[in-house]
């Protein structure tokens, strides 16, 4: 269990600067919001947030 | 909207209950919100094992289910009274800033709540197993006042404690009752995460969790509908919250409060028996990590194991004693048990890849086992595009984002542990547990937290500076996830905000509404249907009997003449008939004839129904017997 419970500010997991966890970690960045990105796009959800708004305001 | 108030009347009694429960177990709770989740947990799981009891007892009656509720809320009011004390205030307490990005996808969670509740509000209409047995079972059972065995619906001996929860919701109020109760249930998935994120991580990661669990696609479609599935999910989850609790090193008590939570979780599906297996494993793992004797670790094994097997061993035991197999219909060559042909299987690695269904070693089947692991996950992200993608399979694009960060970020001691667990759980659902998605909710809750972990972690990193991009993006995400849902519910809005009665609608929404409403208004009280070609048969309030390719119990490979199908129907006292006209071409493949182009049920038909109603898609007819004449023959009807 950990100690600092329901505050959230724990001092876990810092920031590390190494220039390899920083590549690897901006390797993560790119695929999170690439593929997100890519996901909703290719699946229309634009089109469905469009939708939805034209039906919600008539 | 009474049904709303229903089932929140029926969540404080719950909470009152089980929250005396959990002080009868002595078990300490580390926050109020895991000691309010628990109590609901073991509130709900009381109210599904009470009406077990009655039914079992012969005692289904309204008025012994309003019984129960009083004896339950009167039990536990003190306990409510104190936790609603120790709850007051509470809400100022949460970290979460009003102009947070935080407080904004929580924001988005709390419409989408509110659209899927307007699905939930619903009558009940649409998908199949609602109507066909989640529901129906129950109405049966209230309409028979007794746990009766139903050898021509699916899943009729399975465990059935949410089952229960829907007989409690169908016999105070009405279907609709047990569908709220079922979005209840898969709602009060994201108090669970919240407390169990307090307790492990920290609140942002529970916001983070909520959120991807709330807009897993599986979710958002099946949570307000009749089925099971976030119910399994909902004691499964609690089932592991506490699991996770007594690994870490707590006493007796815990382990006993995870034991009860496990057992009602396998009472409410089979595929919720892997719990307890991992749990043991689980147990035994921190018992011998913590260098406790070997007779002590195994005595706690046993105890969990134990009360587990033995809270969810009605099921079991009544399927034995019904069917000679406790597990009916699964395993029936094993067991001998009551004849069925097979199980509705909705598609899994076993089926999708022929080659991993083989018994035989084999590189082919190594081969596929191993493809199926490695991509399953990534298939119910990627396959298929909304509206129209197979919702039971689909579970959004959060977790194969976010969980590659694990080889990053997970350093944690409870992170490595909900991860190996995850893993494991992922391989039995995968390869053992009918490789559906919808089956193992509360794994995608789990992933969920893990997702949720990585993306806190991501923005506490070296790229922190990117935090709000991500937060941005995330909250468009959820709008698009909004979106959809809004367009799922706009008819649900529609109804609800007309003046449109619920008669007529399901009179133009649910296709064998009009045929069940002339056999409820027009034949006798004691009149046994057998319905072809149709499984939802919720609406209808006589007896009666599914013809499915499946059953045994009248089957026309066996009974193949005019003569020995009627001597059939007469032994099942089959009064009448209710059949659908068109059988749509998914139905024939499973089997099913289609009845007015079979030469076979034409004469039949010919000779022994009469009709006696008929709409765009179903006939009623009336069974002709041949009479019995004097001298030992019969007089045939006239065709």
């Amino acid at each position: 269990m950990i100690s600092e419970g329901s505050n959230g500010e724990g001092q876990e997991e810092g920031p590390v600067r190494s220039p390899a966890r920083l590549v690897v970690e901006s390797l993560l960045w790119v695929w999170v919001l690439g593929a997100m990105g890519y996901f909703y796009y290719s699946r229309n959800f634009h089109i469905w947030i469009q939708q939805a708004w034209e039906q919600a305001v008539g | 909207m009474v049904e709303l108030i229903y089932c929140l009347g029926l969540a404080a009694v719950a909470v009152g209950f089980g929250n005396r429960i959990l002080r009868y177990i002595s078990h300490n709770c580390e926050s109020v919100a895991e000691e309010l989740s628990f109590s609901l947990g073991l509130g709900i799981g009381a109210f599904a094992l009470g009406v077990m009891v009655l039914g079992l007892m012969h005692l289904l009656y309204e008025a012994s289910l309003y019984l129960l509720v009083l004896a339950f809320g009167f039990a536990g009011r003190k306990e409510l009274i104190g936790l609603a004390a120790r709850l007051r205030g509470r809400g100022s307490d949460l970290p979460l800033g009003r102009r947070s990005l935080y407080s904004v996808l929580l924001v988005l969670v709390g419409v989408g709540l509110l659209l899927g509740l307007a699905r939930a509000l619903m009558p009940v209409h649409g998908p199949v197993d609602p109507l066909a047995y989640h529901l129906a079972l129950p109405k049966i059972y209230l309409s028979k006042h007794a746990l009766t065995f139903e050898p021509t619906v699916s899943g009729a001996l399975y465990p059935s404690n949410v089952g229960m929860v829907f007989a409690l919701g169908i016999g105070l109020r009405g279907p609709e009752l047990a569908q709220i109760l079922h979005y209840f249930m898969g709602m009060a998935m994201l108090l669970f995460i919240a407390g169990f994120c307090r307790r492990y991580f920290d609140y942002r990661v529970g916001a983070w969790a909520m959120l991807f669990f709330f807009f897993t696609p599986v979710l958002v479609y099946f949570a307000p509908l009749g089925y099971i599935d976030a119910g399994v999910c909902f004691f499964q989850f609690l089932a592991v919250w506490a699991l996770f609790n007594a690994a870490s090193g707590e006493d007796r008590r815990t382990v006993i409060l995870a034991a009860i939570l496990a057992g009602l979780a396998i009472g409410s599906k089979h595929t919720a028996l892997p719990t307890v297996a991992v749990g043991v494993i689980l147990l035994a793992i921190g018992g011998l990590r913590r260098r406790e004797a070997w007779g002590e670790v195994a005595g706690i094994c046993l105890l969990y194991g134990g009360i587990a097997l033995a809270l969810a061993s009605p099921w079991y035991i009544r399927g034995y004693l019904e069917a000679g197999n406790p597990f009916w219909p699964l395993g029936n060559a094993f067991f001998d048990g009551v004849p069925y042909r097979g199980t509705f299987s909705t598609g899994s690695a076993r089926t999708v890849e022929q080659a991993a269904a083989t018994f035989l070693p084999s590189l082919e089947r190594l081969k596929s086992l191993l493809y199926w692991s490695a991509t399953s996950l990534w298939h119910w992200s990627w396959v298929g595009e909304p509206p129209s993608w197979d919702w039971q399979r689909t579970i959004g694009v959060y977790h194969v984002l976010f969980l590659p960060g694990l080889l990053i970020y997970a350093r944690r001691r409870q992170v490595v542990m909900l991860a190996a667990f995850c893993l494991v759980y992922y391989l039995i659902v995968v390869l053992r547990i009918d490789g559906n998605p919808r089956y193992s909710m509360f794994l995608f809750a789990l992933l969920s937290v893990l997702s949720g972990y990585i993306a806190e972690q991501m923005i506490r990193g070296s790229l922190r500076r990117l935090r709000p991009v991500l937060l941005a993006v995330v909250a468009v995400t959820a709008l698009g996830n909004l979106s959809l849902s809004y367009l799922l519910a706009a008819r649900s809005i529609d109804h609800l905000l007309s003046d449109s009665t619920r008669e007529r609608f399901l009179m133009q929404s649910e296709a064998n509404y009009r045929v069940f409403r002339q056999v409820n208004a027009q034949l006798p009280e004691n009149a046994k249907v057998l319905l072809q070609g149709i499984v939802k048969g919720y609406y209808c309030d006589r007896d009666y009997l599914w013809d499915h390719p499946h059953q045994m119990v009248i089957n026309y490979r066996q009974y193949n003449t005019a003569s020995a199908l009627i001597a059939r129907m007469r032994e099942l006292e089959i009064s009448h008939v209710v059949r659908m006209i068109n059988l749509p071409g998914i139905r024939l493949d499973l089997g099913y004839p289609q009845y007015f182009a079979d030469p076979f049920h034409e004469a039949f038909r010919k000779k022994y129904l009469r009709l006696i109603y008929r709409d765009e898609d179903y006939v009623l007819f009336e069974v002709k017997y041949p009479v019995a004449t004097g001298n030992g023959g019969v007089h045939e009807p006239q065709a």
